[in-house]
């Protein structure tokens, strides 16, 4: 019988009605044991009022759909995504200076999409320390000195000179590096000279979430993001890559 | 003892049992006259204790009458806080009242400062308002949720980063469902929640500032709020839970807008949708909820990213809120800007 259904109603109503008629009728014929019979009665006859009007209620309500809502623990939901390693964590690891464990930067060749120029990732400090973990990224396009990309805390940077720059870099490259390393897939920041909003920010579409902040360098018209991209302003390269830092979660 | 004490229930059972043996105890005693004096008497309040115990345990489920005050006032705005106990180690939980300039309401709300704060009282947080459900207060949150306790544990595993949660009330009046709008000439609680509330947080609590460090999470209505909240302040939040919320606000809002511009799912069909990230929760066995939930992760496109949950048993009640908690909290972690130093 259903926690939620009509029968379960009708049977708690019933059993309400007949309590009632059967404390009446023994009200005056218990004899002796009327001092038990009588209180009992009201009780039963109380309690079963109130788990019939509780059974309605619940019907209206669907605060427990079922008897396995009612009587088992609730499952839960899986609080945290499994940290897989980087396809690269490995290689790391026998890099003498990553090995430390300090920041660390290396030449990246993903796989694809074709990069062609050199493309630079920064690891903070800790990252192989750390292996659980899953670092958020600053996307730095067209940096003219890019020692300003290593060891930013707490967050993976990857270096994309103005040459490499194509329709792919703010949308395929994310999918290559979160294969390679171990980054979040979400809230990444993004720094880039003003003149190049055009053709990054149609990453914004592609990969929802991904991209909520961007800091722009150099003067020009920003273009119209959608409502809820944060965009900054910078007038340096370092200010901007520090603001951007600041808008990308802890690593998790 | 407060409306929605153990005490209380408790006292309110015990009067229902003895006014039952009362009542077959005396029941053949004394003259006729009398009779018809204690007899209906009795009857009374045999009846009235059970309905009291039984209205006891609801209030002790959903927290809407957590004082006398708010119990015999019911038509005031003086929604009374009542004292939470710090756990050692743990977050504390302050209690204020926001005096809103902008929506003209002044409600009572708790704050939980994560633990990390008193070691280092000069970082500054991200934030998540946190809004109950209806009826309800946000002593749920902290009662029968046990938010502070999945605060301090989802902090301390390092699954979510330190974070400043407030838990403001979302009804001027105990019995007034608002369902965080500004109701057509009534309480205008959307503009206490999206500017006074940010507003207090941003003058006397450690708190960031940008909308990518400001979340939202809300069970049931509350639920519904955050969602509506997000879609439509996407400039003062990054991301919302909802957690077994609906997609409109199944109230009157006084014109019309209850249909448009309150209704999640029409926003999501007739106006530009915002680069926000939502997480939608739901248990399967909870059809309404279940409903809203497929409704506007169908709707949702680009550029807002969608995350679903589902629980495969549980309802519409605490303990499935509860269950969907921690991984809700560490999701809006995770899409919420880092404490700065």
């Amino acid at each position: 019988m259903a926690l939620t259904g009509r029968p379960l109603i009708l049977l708690m109503a019933l059993m309400t009605l007949t309590t009632l008629g059967a404390t009446v009728f023994w009200w005056r014929r218990s004899g002796r044991l009327r001092f038990v019979v009588r209180p009992l009665g009201l009780l039963l006859t109380e309690i079963l009022l109130l788990v019939t009007a509780g059974v309605w209620f619940n019907r209206t309500q669907q605060f427990y759909p079922t008897w396995s809502a009612l009587l088992d623990d609730t499952e839960s939901v899986s609080s945290a995504p499994e940290a897989t390693a980087g396809n690269l964590d490995s290689w790391l690891a026998g890099q003498s200076a990553a090995g430390t464990g300090q920041a660390w930067s290396f030449e990246w060749h993903p796989t694809e999409p074709a990069q062609p120029g050199p493309l630079v990732v920064g690891l903070p400090d800790g990252y192989l320390a750390h292996p659980t973990r899953r670092y958020p990224v600053v996307m730095i396009v067209g940096a003219p000195d890019a020692t300003i990309a290593r060891g930013l805390p707490e967050v993976v940077s990857v270096s994309v000179p103005v040459t490499s720059v194509t329709a792919e870099t703010a949308t395929s490259l994310p999918r290559a590096l979160e294969r390679d390393v171990r980054v979040t897939g979400q809230r990444w920041a993004m720094v880039a000279p003003i003149a190049l909003a055009p053709a990054l920010n149609s990453a914004i579409t592609v990969a929802p979430g991904r991209f909520p902040a961007w800091a722009f360098v150099g003067s020009g018209t920003a273009p119209k993001l959608p409502a809820g991209v944060e965009v900054h302003r910078a007038g340096t390269w370092a200010a901007a890559v520090r603001w951007a830092v600041a808008q990308t979660p802890m690593p998790l | 003892m407060s409306p929605d004490s153990f005490a209380l229930e408790v006292l309110a059972a015990g009067l229902a049992v003895a006014a039952a043996v009362l009542l077959g105890l005396v029941w053949d005693a004394s003259n006729r006259r009398r009779r018809f004096l204690y007899r209906p008497a009795l009857l009374a309040l045999c009846l009235i204790s059970a309905a009291t115990a039984g209205l006891v345990w609801l209030n002790r489920q959903v927290a809407t009458y957590p004082t006398w005050a708010s119990l015999i006032s019911p038509k005031s705005t003086a929604v009374e806080t009542v004292p939470v106990a710090d756990r050692p180690g743990g977050g504390r939980i302050l209690t204020f009242t926001v005096n809103g300039t902008a929506s003209g309401l002044s409600m009572p709300m708790y704050a939980y400062l994560p633990a990390d704060y008193a070691r280092d009282n000069t970082r500054r947080y991200p934030v998540i308002e946190a809004l109950h459900g209806y009826p309800g207060s946000p002593l749920q949150w902290l009662n029968k949720l046990g938010a502070a306790e999945i605060l301090d544990h989802e902090i301390s595993s390092g699954r979510m980063s330190p974070t400043v949660v407030l838990f403001p009330y979302q009804t001027p009046r105990p019995s007034l469902d608002t369902e965080c709008t500004n109701l057509a000439g009534g309480p205008q609680t959307e503009t206490f929640l999206t500017a006074d509330v940010p507003a207090f947080a941003k003058a006397r609590l450690p708190v960031r500032t940008g909308p990518g460090s400001w979340g939202l999470i809300g069970y049931s209505a509350g639920g519904y709020c955050a969602a509506s909240l997000l879609l439509r302040h996407p400039g003062q939040y990054a991301a919302a839970a909802s957690l077994s919320g609906y997609s409109s606000p199944g109230i009157t809002i006084g014109d019309g807008t209850e249909n448009t511009t309150y209704n999640n799912a029409w926003r999501l069909q007739h106006l530009p949708i915002p680069a926000v990230s939502l997480y939608l929760a739901s248990a399967k066995t909870d059809q309404a909820a279940l409903r809203g939930t497929r409704e506007m992760a169908e709707l949702a496109k680009a550029p807002m990213s969608v995350t679903t949950a589902y629980v495969g048993n549980g309802g519409h009640n605490a303990k499935t809120w509860r269950a969907m908690e921690p991984a809700a909290f560490d999701w809006l972690s995770r899409r919420l800007a880092r404490p700065l130093p």
